[in-house]
Formats: C-alpha cells, structure tokens, sequence
C-alpha cells in the first residue's frame, strides 16, 4: 500500500457527492469487477480499494468524472490481480460459483420457485457467455452495455478511442449474441 | 448498404449513436435485408437480456469497512495507477531504446575515432587471434599490425604504459607484411626487367637483378620464418593452396642462393618462384592460436637468436626503454620486447619508414577508408 496522503479534508459539497457516488456505484463497481474477476469477494475489495482511492484523490478528481474514474480504478486493479493470480483464479471459480450466489433477480420475491430457477439458469448462461468472450470485447461489453457508460467515458477508462470502443463493443455483442442465442429463440 | 457495414451501425443504433439520417438508411436496409433484419432482432433481445442481468450487491459492513480504512488513514492501493503496456507499446519502446542505443553507440565511436587509433584486437573465442585494422577497413583484416593509442601524449603517460609487449602474433603479422612487401617489389622488378629485354647486359640491368635477388632473399627470409612458425604449430594457414605454393617458392629461392646469381637465375628460379599472384595474400589467410604468454616470451627470445638475420628485417630496434624515452617522441606504435640484455623498444618496419632524419610513422584513421598518416619529428641527436 501507498503512503497515505497528507491530512486532506475534502470539503462538505464534495462529501455528498462522495457519498452519492458511493451509493450510487459500488455495486455495479462491485458487478463490474466481479464479472472481470470472476470472484465477488475480491471484486468487493476491488470496489472498496476504488472508494478509498477516490477519496484520496477527491481534490483532483472532478465530481462529474467520479464515474469512469472509478471504473478506471478498478479496472487496473481487476487487471493486476488477474496478473498476479492467473492460476488460482482457473482452480477456484467453479467453486466459488457453487457457493455464491451474488446475482439475485430483482423480482426474485414475487417469483414462483419454477420461475426463479429459470431465471437463474438463464443468468448463470447469461455469465458465462459474458465470461467466454475475450477481455478487450468482455471490457467494453460490460461497460457500455452492462453498465451503461457512454462511448467517451468507456474510452476514458480502457484508455483507447471511441471508435475503439465502438468496434469491440460491436464485435462483442456478436459474439454474445451468437453465444446466448437459445436464450433468446426461448 | 453493405450489410456488414448495416451491422456495425446496427450496433451504434442501439446505443442510440447514429444520426437520424442515418438511422433511416439503416432501417431501411433492414426492412429489406432479411438477415440484417433477423441480426437486428437478436441485438435487441440480447441487450434485453443484459439489462434483465442482476446486479450484485456489496455487503452490508462495505461503507463501514471502508469508513475504517479512511479513518486508519491507509493509503491508495499501488495498484490503482498501474497501467497494463500493451505487447506492441512494449515493442515500441524496445524498438526506440534500441535505437537510441544505438545513436549513443555511433556518437562514441565516432567521438573515440577522432581521438584514437585502431585498437589491439582480443584473442577471439575460438582460440584464433583476429587482427586489427591499421587501413581503415570497416571489416576485420588479417596481415595489420595492432597499434596503441595515438592520441597518448608521452609527457603525459610514460612510455611503458603505452608500449605493449610484441607478441608471436605480430611477429608473424610483420612478417607476412614484409614478404607481401618484398613479393610486389621483386615481381616489379621482374616486369622491368622483361620489358627491357633479359639479353641486355647493362649496369641497369645488372642492378635491377641484384635488387631482385635481394627482394627475393628477403621474401625468403620471410617466408622460411613464417614456415617455422607453421613447423612449431604457432601459425596456421587457412588456405592451404597458399601454404604450399610459399613453401614451393621459399624451396625455389633457397635452391636460387646455391651457385652463381645472375639473369639467369632471376629467370630460371626468381620468377617462377614468385609468380603466383596468390602469395601477395598470405597476410589474409594466417591464422594464430592463443599460446601462453610465458611460451610466447621463450619462443621470441628463440625467434630473435635463431633468426637474427631476419628479425632486423622485421623491426627497429630504438634501444632501452630509458634511451628510447629520453631520445624518440613516438606516439606510441612501438612494442617493448625482453631479451637477456634488457627490454627493449620496436617498431614495425612495414609501419615505420626511415628517411631524412625523420621516422613516419603510418598510421590508420578509424573512420577513414584511407590511411591517415602522422609524421613525427625526432632527434637524431642526443638527448631531448
């Protein structure tokens, strides 16, 4: 870990907008890095490890820009801890998805027990397809389409262009397409 | 429209990117495009499906936990500003560091050739010592004498330090010189006397002969000595067509020293001894294995007893080092060597040329193609 900074105190206007940001991003911080990740453990320390950085960072980070600076964030720690534990990560996530069961349906209270299972079937093959495709397309999948960013600030937070962004978002959402397709003729 | 052109804008249209314009263009190629249609379909139902996905949640401690590490004042994680470098931004960098390598590498070469001549040249690995370059050639080249630094101001450095020790190697080096020099010198005379007809029997001619049968008793001397050096395994010939047309023209040139020396002789045994072209290359195709250097001191003392006749031929010799010091200002191409009486300073003929009270002393230019020549005065008399 960094030192940390120097006794900053973000004043009360960026606070709120710290603590709307917090409310606002930390689970599909939390959804993002998990689906990078493949484990929603470490993905939670990912998107706590982001807060914690933005809030040392509060005075040089716009309060327009907290969104893809987060997402930035935790894409280059998602990135290093994929780095640093390629292997473990094959060995555990099979069980981890056995365990965990991080994805729940919005309408899963009013939902029949045959419904609920058919829906979490098609999430677990909604995942997976998300899972098989390639980083650089899986990255500009989740952002823009899962996530909802707009081309510029996916761009800002893959570090590449926006026509970038475009094509892989398009390509990806071939191969997603083409991955998940009896779940749509379904 | 293409329809591959109608897909990627499909996908922009979802994201409500195109322009309206546009937009209508699209759909109208999928109104009539039954398989940008069917895509078209399958891109909205799978977007459905993603937005349908459910988020994770973080726990229910995360705002607390985080509060915590705020207030325990830890600091960003390293990792955060840690970039992934793409494979061909590694290879950029690579590729410019090299070439700034580079750069820097020509710019002290450069900078040292100014300043400095040819270096010795280290035994190479495979136990064959390669030779420097005294012309200025870029590649390596047999048959030069290696030098020391020509830049090496003596008051500024004593004279040991820049004199090194001669070695069988540039013993063997000179020597090739010398008979490559005394095998164009004689084939010289050789022409003039064809030109001027063999049956002329003038005081030219008589000379001319005389000055041939003296080059040809030198490339002898040269050859023989090389000759032994090969005998004792301290020299080897990678060709070995040359190896035996030297030993053919030492036998010829010997059997010519028998007897009476005359026209005759240059034309019956002088000439067809030396008139193959290939021997003016011997210097090229020598090789020398690495030997220990207290064998290599024992075999020049052996050298210089044995052949004292021919060592004269192949250095001067300036004296003591304390003599030398005293009485020559040289730049530095000389070579210390032990005998019983001393050290001694020498200098290879081939690089030193006597005349008019001044010693030239030739020596290469690194970057040049052609050699550089430096002229140093010297006393002749006493001392400085």
């Amino acid at each position: 870990m960094a030192s940390p900074s120097q006794e900053y105190q973000p004043d009360p206007v960026t606070m709120v907008s710290y603590h709307r940001a917090l409310a606002d991003h930390s689970d599909s911080l939390k959804a993002y890095a998990t689906r990078l990740l493949g484990d929603s453990i470490a993905a939670e320390d990912v998107a706590q490890d982001a807060f914690l950085a933005l809030y040392r960072h509060l005075n040089q980070v716009p309060t327009a820009a907290f969104r893809p600076w987060l997402f930035r964030v935790a894409r280059n720690l998602c990135l290093d801890q994929l780095r640093r534990r390629k292997f473990k990560l094959c060995l555990f996530r099979d069980l981890q998805k056995d365990d965990d069961n991080p994805f729940t349906p919005a309408d899963a209270g009013s939902a029949r027990p045959d419904q609920l299972a058919e829906t979490r079937e098609a999430n677990h093959a909604i995942e997976a397809a998300i899972s098989e495709l390639p980083m650089k397309f899986r990255e500009a999948f989740l952002l823009c389409e899962v996530e909802g960013l707009s081309y510029e600030d996916a761009a800002a937070v893959m570090g590449c262009p926006v026509k970038t962004v475009s094509t892989r978002l398009f390509r990806a959402r071939q191969r997603f397409t083409s991955l998940v397709s009896r779940l749509i003729k379904v | 429209m293409n329809c591959n052109t109608c897909r990627y804008e499909l996908s922009q249209c979802l994201d409500g990117r195109l322009p309206s314009g546009r937009r209508t263009i699209v759909m109208g190629h999928v109104a009539n495009c039954a398989v940008c249609s069917a895509f078209w379909t399958e891109l909205q139902a799978a977007q459905n499906l993603t937005m349908r996905l459910a988020a994770p949640r973080v726990s229910e401690g995360f705002r607390e936990r985080l509060w915590e590490r705020i207030a325990a004042g830890e600091g960003t994680p390293e990792a955060v500003f840690h970039e992934r470098v793409p494979l061909l931004t590694k290879f950029r960098y690579a590729l410019t560091g090299a070439a700034a390598a580079a750069v820097v590498l020509l710019a002290v070469t450069w900078t040292r050739g100014d300043r400095e001549a040819p270096q010795n040249r280290e035994p190479s690995s495979n136990g064959v010592v390669a030779k420097a370059d005294l012309h200025g050639t870029p590649e390596p080249q047999r048959g030069a004498i290696p030098t020391s630094d020509v830049g090496m101001q003596v008051d500024q450095s004593p004279m040991m330090s820049s004199a090194r020790p001669l070695t069988g190697e540039l013993v063997a080096l000179e020597a090739a010189r010398q008979l490559e020099q005394r095998h164009a010198t004689a084939n010289l005379g050789i022409r003039r006397l064809k030109q001027n007809g063999f049956g002329q029997n003038t005081a030219d001619r008589d000379m001319a002969v005389a000055q041939v049968l003296e080059d040809a008793d030198a490339f002898c001397g040269f050859g023989g000595l090389l000759l032994d050096l090969r005998e004792h395994d301290r020299l080897f010939f990678s060709d070995s067509e040359i190896e035996a047309e030297l030993r053919v023209a030492v036998k010829l040139v010997r059997k010519s020293q028998q007897g009476v020396r005359n026209l005759e002789t240059v034309r019956s045994l002088v000439e067809p001894a030396l008139q193959s072209g290939r021997l003016a290359s011997v210097s090229r195709t020598i090789m020398l294995p690495l030997s220990d250097p207290r064998d290599e001191l024992d075999m020049l003392m052996r050298l210089a007893a044995m052949r004292h006749d021919v060592f004269p031929m192949l250095f001067i010799t300036f004296g003591n080092i304390d003599e030398a010091t005293r009485e020559f200002d040289l730049p530095g191409n000389f070579f210390t060597m032990k005998d019983p009486c001393g050290q001694f300073l020498v200098a290879p003929r081939s690089e030193v040329e006597a005349g008019d009270g001044r010693l030239r002393i030739f020596r290469a230019h690194v970057n040049g193609t052609q050699g550089m020549t430096y002229e140093v005065q010297i006393r002749s008399g006493g001392p400085r």
